[in-house]
């Protein structure tokens, strides 16, 4: 699946990200506030100086001017692995380290495409390298890892 | 002559058997991320920044020391062997060393790349034990607007090194300076930015943002292509039994061609581009290549696997390391990523970077000068001699097994640093954050260093502004201020202004290393 919108961060989520932020910082000290130097003093300026970067860079695009093309987003993959990841960090204290951290190799091993070929191989392997970081951070570092209902 | 004693104890406690194994293996480790293209040192020391809290400070700093020297020399491996640097700042011993390997002469390169990181990497090791107590005990002038005006100065180097991107390096920088103002401010308890959530009163911790921009972004860049292994011809790998042992050693006639004076000129380049905040080991290499082929003797030779090249090159990108430690040793101002995430390891350790750092703590960071030191002079050799035969393997090695390795140190890391799913799930944030970053060419360094420099940026601005009642015309008339703004504006005249004549210095755009 390729992703045509290839500057979909410079074109639409830092203008919102920096909207918001200045909509913030103006709420941080009221105007009329006597103060200054506020808490918001600082945040606005950087608000200012985000607005005139994306000025900058909308004024590039639209002269041809831009000196870089943003490679093209292959999301497909990367989707996978960021969904792949959210579900480990979830499940990585109430399903303990063992198991969580052996299904997480697993699946990673079928994004890239290892799995698939030798699932057996791909099962002993992702069990492989979860005691090899078991060892590593539980023994070497002698960390407490989490356990599934404190067994495993 | 406490300086001098206190470096004899920095090398002696390498005699340690556990600190110089962790030097050692941070050597090794750091050989291998710097030789995988895709990998870098930087994400190396990212990813050992968590258990820095389990390893006593002394060892953490030798082993970022020894990651960094090994990661700006392995570069050179997969450039010569492959023709693909593992990391940008081997970009010209790639032009150089890959046409010698062609016809043969792989290991006469190898050998002239490990010697001039040897030279360039002991002697900026060198300038820096000589150079860094001084730079503290003048950093002891530097006022508050001063020290504004410096970081400020700092910063803009960050963005207008960019060059052509500078939009997008300002963007970036703008935005780790945002995220750095989330949580409690600076001078006064006033929660900001935390839109209702209890969880980011406390602000954002370095570490979820620095595993999620270095581990995390990688992963999912490198999960793009799965197939294509790293982009390595197989032909090229059968040429390994072209290495052999005996000639990576240069000859005479090889040095005196070369000339001690571009290992000079080299080593110093490269160490005060190191000095420089955000210019890194590639501008390093890029700059030191181009000044050796204009006052070669033989021009002709460079493009076709020229020696004094691959000298000029690899003897800058290493003297760049101990450069790179200068400002943030004595400011708090990384000099390039690796030190960026260096200075991480400081903070996460209670230490701050300054003056007293050099004075009263100096036992805690002799060590890690040392360490950079042997790592050139002894371990640089040495690996070249036991490994250099085999380096060439280090590509075979599959993606499918490797990221996922990657992935559970960085999540697991990051967990056993805070125990916090929270700080997870973070990670994972700023690597989606990252990777929609890096494909849109945006320099994810310069996030970092707004992010870390953002906090006494804000702080000195307004302690300078209450000191003058608001006024800030204190920004001129305090002369260290005064100094730093017409060095910014120096530096924007002659880095944007001014045309390049003939040659354009500007590193490779979204430089990491």
């Amino acid at each position: 699946m390729n992703f045509s919108l290839a500057s979909i961060f410079e074109r639409v989520v830092l203008p919102i990200v920096t909207v918001i932020y200045f909509i913030e910082a103006l709420r941080l000290n009221p105007w009329g506030s006597e103060e200054r130097i506020s808490v918001s003093f600082f945040p606005i300026v950087l608000s200012i100086v985000m607005f005139f970067a994306i000025a900058c860079m909308y004024w590039q695009r639209k002269r041809g001017t831009s000196p870089d093309t943003p490679a093209a987003l292959q999301i497909s993959n990367p989707l996978k692995i960021a969904g792949l990841t959210a579900l480990y960090i979830l499940l990585f204290k109430p399903a303990g380290y063992v198991i969580s951290t052996t299904f997480y190799i697993y699946g990673l091993f079928f994004v890239f495409q290892y799995a698939q070929e030798r699932p057996y191989k791909g099962i002993v392997y992702a069990v492989v390298i979860m005691t090899i970081f078991y060892l590593f951070f539980g023994v070497g570092f002698n960390v407490r890892l989490p356990k599934l209902m404190g067994i495993i | 002559m406490e300086t001098v004693s206190g470096i004899l104890n920095g090398f002696a406690a390498l005699t340690d058997p556990t600190v110089f194994a962790y030097m050692v293996g941070g050597f090794l480790i750091g050989t291998f991320f710097g030789a995988v293209p895709g990998l870098t040192a930087v994400l190396a020391v990212a990813l050992l920044l968590p258990l820095t809290f389990s390893l006593p400070t002394e060892t953490a700093l030798v082993m970022c020391a020894s990651i960094f020297m090994a990661g700006m020399y392995s570069g050179s491996i997969t450039a010569t062997t492959i023709n693909i640097p593992g990391a940008p700042s081997s970009m010209m011993t790639a032009i150089e060393g890959n046409p010698m390997m062609q016809r043969g002469e792989g290991s006469k390169a190898l050998g002239h790349a490990a010697f001039g990181s040897m030279i360039g990497g002991a002697a900026g090791a060198l300038l820096l034990m000589l150079i860094a107590p001084f730079a503290a005990h003048a950093a002891l002038l530097v006022r508050t607007p001063g020290k504004f005006s410096l970081i400020l100065f700092a910063l803009v180097v960050i963005v207008i090194a960019q060059k052509k991107t500078m939009a997008k390096g300002l963007a970036a920088t703008v935005l780790g300076l945002m995220i750095a103002t989330i949580g409690i401010d600076v001078m006064e308890p006033v929660p900001r930015f935390s839109f209702g959530f209890e969880t980011l009163v406390a602000g954002i911790d370095m570490m979820p943002l620095i595993i999620g921009t270095f581990a995390i972004s990688e992963l999912l860049i490198q999960a793009e292509n799965v197939n294509t292994g790293f982009g390595v011809d197989p032909r090229s790998l059968s040429n390994a039994s072209a290495i052999r042992r005996r000639d990576f050693l240069p000859t005479r006639a090889d040095l005196k061609e070369i000339g001690i004076l571009t290992y000079v000129k080299g080593t110093l380049i490269g160490y005060f581009t190191g000095v420089l905040p955000g210019a890194g080991g590639s501008m390093a290499a890029f700059v030191s290549y181009a000044e050796a082929m204009r006052s070669s003797k033989h021009p002709e030779k460079y493009g076709k696997g020229s020696i004094q090249g691959i000298a000029a090159a690899e003897s800058a990108n290493n003297s760049m390391c101990g450069g790179a430690f200068v400002p943030m040793l004595t400011f708090g101002i990384p000099g390039d990523p690796t030190t960026a995430v260096v200075l991480g390891v400081l903070i996460i350790n209670g230490l701050q970077p300054g003056p007293q750092l050099m004075t009263t703590q100096f036992h805690l960071v002799a060590p890690m000068f040392a360490a950079l030191f042997i790592s050139a002079l002894v371990l640089i050799p040495l690996t070249l001699f036991a490994f250099g035969p085999y380096f060439i393997k280090i590509v075979s090695i599959r993606k499918a097994f490797l990221y996922p390795a990657i992935a559970v140190v960085a999540l697991v890391g990051g967990y056993v640093a805070t125990f916090s799913i929270f700080q997870m799930m973070l990670s994972l944030v700023f690597g989606i954050i990252a990777y929609f970053l890096r494909k849109e060419n945006f320099p994810t360094v310069s996030l970092l260093l707004g992010f870390l420099l953002g906090p006494s940026l804000e702080q000195y601005f307004r302690r300078s502004l209450s000191l003058n009642d608001g006024d800030p015309s204190i920004f001129l008339t305090s002369p260290d201020s005064l100094f730093f703004l017409a060095l910014t504006a120096v530096f924007f005249y002659f880095m944007v202004l001014r045309k390049p004549r003939k040659l354009d210095l500007s590193p490779p755009a979204g430089d990491e290393n």
